[in-house]
């Protein structure tokens, strides 16, 4: 099946969502707690570069994967858009967005591996 | 990758938790508003504060919370002149809790935001397991 690079894109899409919904998941449960550093996962784009099949470009202006270690997805802290008392960088607002964010590419995404499934489906059925 | 879901799905629920405690420690506070001592110059309610701590889930690497402690505020009572009542002193003086009810309103809104940030996840982590089962399925 690696013939279809589709599905390990849309996987790796997925996993990366997870991991992000699992920092806005901290992000949310330690709103109140004294000095607690906002976190977010690196960007896709930098996580992509780990899947194995190599994306290959054959036009100038494609996406082009940038270089890191493979692995799992990156955390990374991120400064808070206003200062706290209590040293807490969590903007609840910009979390409950990421929420929502997190929500409609992952519709996005499984929408996409599905059609390409029932592609798959309808040509072993005949 | 359900894992990590499922893990989110419980730092959420470590932060419904620890806001329902708040809420408890607010509707405790604003039940005790007027109780005052017994016996003459004793003191009335004190009232409680709530704190929170991150905590590190070694299993999964996820960044739980939990209530570090609950402690007194010590913040000086109020004090009414009230010679009638039980609990004054030689100079008729009662004391009266240190608690605000604005205050304590206030607390009470802010962990009732924080709950339903908390749902909103739980709720959002469901659906992408759904959708996950939902791909599965293939029609």
């Amino acid at each position: 099946m690696n013939d279809l690079h589709v599905f390990a894109l849309g996987g790796q899409r997925v996993s990366w969502l997870t991991a992000r919904s699992v920092a806005v998941a901290s992000n949310i449960a330690n709103a109140d707690v004294p000095n607690y550093q906002a976190k977010d996962v690196v960007s896709f784009e930098q996580t992509l570069s780990n899947v194995a099949p190599s994306i290959s470009t054959t036009h100038r202006l494609h996406f082009q994967p940038a270089a890191s270690t493979p692995g799992g997805v990156e955390l990374r802290s991120i400064a808070g858009p206003e200062f706290k008392h209590s040293g807490n960088t969590v903007s609840m607002e910009t979390e409950l967005s990421k929420v929502g964010d997190i929500k409609s590419a992952n519709a996005v995404t499984t929408g996409v591996l599905s059609a390409f499934h029932r592609m798959l489906l309808a040509s072993t059925k005949g | 990758m359900a894992d990590d879901l499922v893990s989110a799905i419980r730092i959420a629920s470590s932060g419904l938790n620890v806001q329902s405690q708040r809420l408890r420690v607010v509707s405790e506070n604003l039940a005790n508003i007027n109780s005052t001592g017994e016996t003459a110059g004793a003191d009335a309610y004190r009232r409680k504060t709530i704190s929170f701590q991150s905590v590190l889930d070694s299993t999964s690497g996820a960044t739980l919370v939990r209530v570090s402690s609950i402690g007194q505020d010590s913040t000086p009572f109020r004090l009414e002149h009230r010679p009638g009542h039980s609990a004054a002193d030689e100079n008729g003086y009662i004391k009266l809790p240190n608690v605000n009810a604005l205050v304590e309103m206030t607390d009470l809104r802010e962990a009732n935001r924080s709950y339903q940030a908390n749902l909103q996840v739980v709720r959002q982590s469901r659906e992408m397991v759904n959708s996950l089962i939902e791909l599965m399925r293939g029609r």
